[in-house]
């Protein structure tokens, strides 16, 4: 039922004090920049953030990239909650909210492939089926060493160089067999 | 007042407020819109879109719930287009929705399914596509499940906790249609969520239902529902109660009524199973060598008349003493006042106000001349300044914290808490001001001083309203002028910054109200903490109007009550002196007895009592509905003075650890077995009604007085109904003669009420205050160190308190699985480096010793406590708390100081 409407909703209730500045910081830009916070801890992350609730989305992409497996404990979840006066359940309920978060462990690089309308139009969808062939997995899954997690995303904003994916933090566009096939070998040994 | 615009809806015009809510106004006006997402007492939420109505010169079709009337407005709720389109949305709806239904719940969206012949599937548009969905159901809570599939996603459960209950514990996880609700890591059990079911209350869909009962009921079918009291703390919660085959099933807030608006705790929704359960007492008991037998009431009752006689005429009356009930009503507790006064002839009466706000009381009957809340409960919602002293109000009083909650979240009101404890209330409040326990004098001088310093008094009310004016001021300002941040902070360990930012805050404020509690009444300065607020009150002005003024929640459903009708040593019915020879001459008339027989001196309170018993002064007591074995300071005390009792009659609905030492038990009617009145912390007298029968052959508790007192000779009078007897307590107490049954049967009414036309009292002291010349008493008091402190043999300061899922001697509380099963164990708060010092772990069993005792319980380690200090709840008969307490008093008001003990911890 009214599905986006749902979600606009909700992130009123979980901030009501922070509506503006909550819906600006959707998408933080972040994607272009490495990881500040490895190997901290839970405590150490928190006090990098003034506990205020529009924190929040900053919070958790900090313990979420802080975790070798990419993902929010339910640990790392109550301290975030417990430190900007939130209940758990609206911590919980932003995490599932936006596919970047996981609550589930993942590997070392995350592959997301677009398979947005501009990418599938470039043959996206091939894209995902060779990465799935290659890495023995399909789009939601981890390899069973703990490397790669892949997984579809909606647009990455690269249409004009589609077809498109990230692995972590890093853009590869212009995609095609030979291209994805030098990648996934680059970060196999990396 | 706004103004009143003229609408029409379906060519029907109606008159209503501008800016009302259109949905509203309508269904007030008979027009039920459909409707799902809307609750009146939530904002809109526009979600369902079944609300869809047409208005005249606005474009399309608009949810009524999110449109406010404006003059002129023409509105088109019903026509086939508008009905089309509600059925396509209920149709699309059902899509995902698991419509099975066990008519154990009231289900609106099956209503509107049916009345859109919805019903069978053949008719419906859309495949059914939920249970590829894979919704799951909670069913972690202890109290409630949760079913996705039947869930609509509409936030009234969101809402409900969110802006009803002032919790926020729910949200949504996931996104589209694959969202449901979560409570904490969809773990409803782990999150904080604390079962007060509003949640339950406000599902349109029976996607969140409650455990207990649901297989005995079906809403349609046999289900006698009778509205009534809550039986627990003193807010007096309007319930109502579900009962099916003799035996209560469900318990709902009744809606739109003070002093609740349909809003309970955890307590008032699930704590209702004590009343069938299987210990009830049923028959009387006598005892005989030393083990318990089942008696006839003839029996029984001609035992105890005898030997309170024999026991009269062999010691004289000062030899025969009682302890009445808050938990029982009005009219029980008249009675048994009157048969201590008419029949054992002395006026050793007393209940367990003595253990909690008597020094309230004291101070306050001293300083403004009452000694109940000068408010209402729903003030709270529009103060600016909550000044809240040693009262842990969300588990003590969770509806009241309702709307001290809601003025914080609603419109930034600043809370004020002086506690040594952290309680939940600080997650709202403004400044928490957190003094060493028994600091609490200094630390209100030096508020005093600060407010003096600023010149932030009111000194026209201090001139007009103020006994001495002035002058007393002056005296108040001599006496704290030492009392200084840098003493203050020394004495109390609050930083004078924060103290000073408290001080500001209360005396600048427009509706500032106090709410004092336990923290403060349970010490053995008890009375000076409360002359304090007074004086502060008093200086800034902060009383005699709407908003503003002190109220003390009162811990038992009916603990105003009793002292109202005169169960006290020291006062009559409607708080006149025992020794007013006039009243005591009106009152006798009435009674129909000889003036020379009631007697005009002050009789023995709680303490007292139990102290009289222990020197062989009173030999045969009769208690009604008290467990003094747990809630009695220094109980070892307790029980040699129990124990050298000749005689001992307890009254109750549960054997208790006090019954053990009884003569004679007599079996009574829980609250749902009883017609009568209970008065709640604001004032306000509420009738409660009989829902299920007394088991076996147990009486009510007036029968059972009047039986007593007929069997020694004196009859009390000839009372029908429970109403005969609340008509004789009207004549008898002025501030409840304006108030009859009749009056009561809708809502409750605050007293005073004079007369039969005046409509109660919201507000005390508007006009003057009810000391003898009308004017409010400043008492200026030193700070003194408190007689028992911390040493090298008792280097801790024990804390005692409630908690909220249990209730004061648990014996109705633990005799609930809801309640036992979110908390159900005695416990010790230490401080983490306290325990860090003595090598104490979370979990360690350890022996806590005072001077007069010692019991063992489980560490928990919290930094809820201040360092050198613990605390410890009370309810728990396996680790009494109160064997470590003191019964020294409060020379005042005879409280004993709960709050304050010196021990030792030892490792098992």
């Amino acid at each position: 039922m009214a599905a986006v409407f749902h979600c606009i909703i909700q992130i009123f209730i979980t901030f009501p004090n922070a509506k503006e500045t909550a819906l600006c910081t959707v998408i933080p830009v972040r994607f272009c920049k490495p990881n500040p916070y490895g190997n901290m801890s839970t405590k150490e992350i928190l006090d990098k953030f003034e506990a205020r609730q529009d924190n929040l989305l900053m919070i958790l992409h900090a313990l979420q990239d802080n975790h070798p497996q990419n993902y929010l404990t339910e640990e790392a979840l109550s301290d975030a909650a417990k430190y900007l006066k939130l209940t758990k359940s609206s911590v919980y309920g932003v995490a599932k909210y936006y596919s970047m978060f996981s609550l589930k462990p993942r590997g070392k690089y995350i592959i997301r492939v677009c398979v947005s309308p501009v990418c599938e139009l470039m043959k996206g969808k091939e894209v995902l089926a060779q990465l799935e062939e290659t890495l023995g997995i399909i789009a939601g899954e981890t390899t069973p060493c703990g490397r790669f997690s892949l997984e579809i995303a909606e647009c990455l904003g690269q249409c004009q160089e589609a077809p498109s994916m990230m692995i972590n933090d890093k853009v590869f566009n212009h995609l095609d067999s030979k291209k994805v096939n030098e990648v996934i070998s680059k970060y196999r040994h990396k | 007042m706004p103004n009143l615009v003229n609408i029409t809806i379906d060519n029907k015009k109606i008159q209503a407020p501008e800016g009302a809510n259109l949905l509203q106004v309508a269904k007030d006006n008979g027009i039920t819109i459909p409707h799902l997402c809307y609750h009146k007492k939530l904002t809109p939420t526009g979600a369902c879109r079944l609300c869809l109505v047409k208005i005249k010169d606005m474009r399309g079709m608009v949810t009524s719930c999110t449109i406010k009337v404006e003059e002129g407005m023409e509105v088109t709720a019903f026509d086939a287009e508008l009905e089309e389109a509600r059925k396509y949305l209920l149709d699309y709806l059902l899509a995902e929705h698991n419509d099975a239904y066990d008519g154990s719940y009231h289900d609106e969206f099956r209503e509107l399914v049916i009345r859109y012949g919805l019903e069978k599937k053949e008719n419906r548009r859309f495949p059914s596509i939920w249970k590829e969905l894979g919704y799951p159901k909670d069913e972690s809570s202890p109290v409630l499940s949760y079913d996705a599939s039947k869930c609509i996603k509409c936030f009234r459960c969101i809402k409900a906790c969110d802006e009803v209950q002032g919790k926020n514990v729910l949200s949504f996880t996931n996104r589209g249609i694959t969202s449901y609700i979560t409570g904490g890591f969809e773990k409803w059990g782990e999150s904080e969520c604390d079962g007060c079911g509003e949640c339950i209350q406000l599902c349109p869909t029976g996607a969140i239902v409650e455990k207990p009962h649901r297989s005995d009921i079906n809403i349609e079918n046999g289900i006698k529902k009778v509205r009534t009291t809550c039986p627990y703390c003193g807010v007096g919660c309007q319930l109502e109660l579900w009962v099916k085959d003799g035996k209560i099933v469900r318990s709902m807030g009744v809606e739109d009524i003070s002093p609740n608006y349909g809003r309970l705790c955890v307590k008032g929704r699930f704590g209702y199973d004590y009343i069938n359960h299987s210990e009830r007492l049923k028959t009387p008991l006598i005892k005989k060598d030393g083990q318990f037998v089942e008696a006839s009431w003839d029996e029984a009752l001609d035992l105890v008349a005898r030997k309170f006689k024999e026991t009269k005429e062999k010691y004289g009356r000062e030899a025969l003493a009682g302890y009445a009930s808050a938990k029982t009503t009005n009219e029980d507790n008249y009675l048994f006042m009157k048969l201590v006064r008419m029949v054992f002839g002395n006026n050793n009466v007393d209940y367990c106000t003595r253990l909690c706000h008597a020094s309230t009381v004291t101070a306050m009957l001293k300083a403004v001349g009452d000694g109940a809340g000068s408010n209402s409960i729903e003030d709270y919602a529009n103060s600016d300044c909550m000044l809240v002293t040693g009262n842990n109000m969300i588990e003590t009083h969770p509806v009241t914290a309702t709307f001290v909650k809601h003025a914080v979240q609603r419109q930034g009101a600043k809370v004020i808490i002086i506690d040594p404890k952290w309680t939940p209330l600080v997650k709202d409040a403004y400044i928490w001001l957190q003094p060493r326990l028994g600091t609490d004098v200094a630390l209100l001088n030096g508020m005093i001083r600060v407010i003096i310093s600023e010149d932030l008094v009111d000194r026209d009310f201090i001139k007009k309203r103020v006994d001495g004016g002035m002058k007393a001021f002056e005296d108040l300002k001599a006496l704290t002028a030492k009392y200084t941040p840098e003493y203050v902070e020394e004495i109390t360990g609050v930083s004078a910054k924060l103290m000073i930012e408290a001080a500001r805050v209360y005396a600048k404020a427009r509706k500032p109200l106090i709410a004092t509690g336990m923290g403060y009444s349970q010490q053995v300065t008890g009375t000076h903490n409360v002359f304090c607020l007074i004086n502060m009150m008093l200086i800034t002005g902060q009383i005699g109007r709407v908003g503003a003024g002190i109220n003390p929640p009162r811990g038992q459903n009916n603990v105003q009550g009793v002292s109202d009708v005169g169960t006290s040593p020291f006062t009559y019915p409607g708080y006149i002196p025992v020794e007013d020879a006039e009243n005591r001459r009106k009152v006798a008339k009435i009674w129909g007895v000889p003036f020379e027989e009631l007697d005009g001196e002050k009789g023995l309170s709680t303490v007292e009592i139990m102290q009289a018993a222990y020197e062989g002064k009173v030999k045969a007591m009769y208690i009604m509905g008290e467990n003094p074995m747990i809630t009695d300071p220094n109980l070892n005390h307790t029980e040699e003075a129990i124990q050298k009792l000749d005689f001992l009659v307890v009254q109750d609905i549960f054997p208790t650890e006090t019954t053990r030492y009884a003569d004679v038990i007599l079996p009574a009617a829980a609250f749902a077995e009883k017609e009568g009145t209970f008065v709640n912390s604001d004032r306000r007298v509420l009738r409660v009604r009989k829902a299920v029968e007394a088991p076996g052959q147990a009486r009510q508790d007036w029968h059972i007085i009047t039986e007593i007192a007929e069997r020694m000779g004196k009859p009390l009078g000839n009372y029908q109904t429970e109403s005969d007897i609340w008509n004789e307590i009207a004549q008898t107490a002025p501030i409840f003669a304006g108030i009859s049954y009749d009056r009561l049967e809708h809502r409750g009414i605050q007293w005073p009420c004079p007369g039969k036309d005046h409509p109660g009292t919201a507000t005390l002291f508007l006009e003057k205050f009810n000391t003898p010349n009308g004017l409010g008493k400043l008492h200026p008091v030193d700070f003194a160190e408190q007689s028992e402190r911390a040493d090298a043999k008792y280097p801790f300061i024990l804390n005692t308190g409630r908690i909220l899922y249990q209730y004061h001697s648990s014996t109705m509380s633990r005799r609930n699985k809801s309640l036992t099963d979110f908390a159900n164990e005695a416990y010790m708060l230490m401080h983490p480096d306290d325990a860090a010092h003595c090598g104490f772990h979370e979990g360690d069993m350890v022996k806590v010793i005072s001077r007069r005792g010692a019991i063992e319980t489980t560490v928990r380690i919290s930094e809820e406590v201040l360092q050198g200090e613990l605390f410890m709840p009370f309810h728990f008969g396996e680790a009494p708390v109160n064997k470590l307490t003191r019964d020294e008093l409060d020379p005042y008001s005879k409280i004993a100081p709960f709050k304050i003990s010196a021990v030792r911890m030892e490792k098992l």
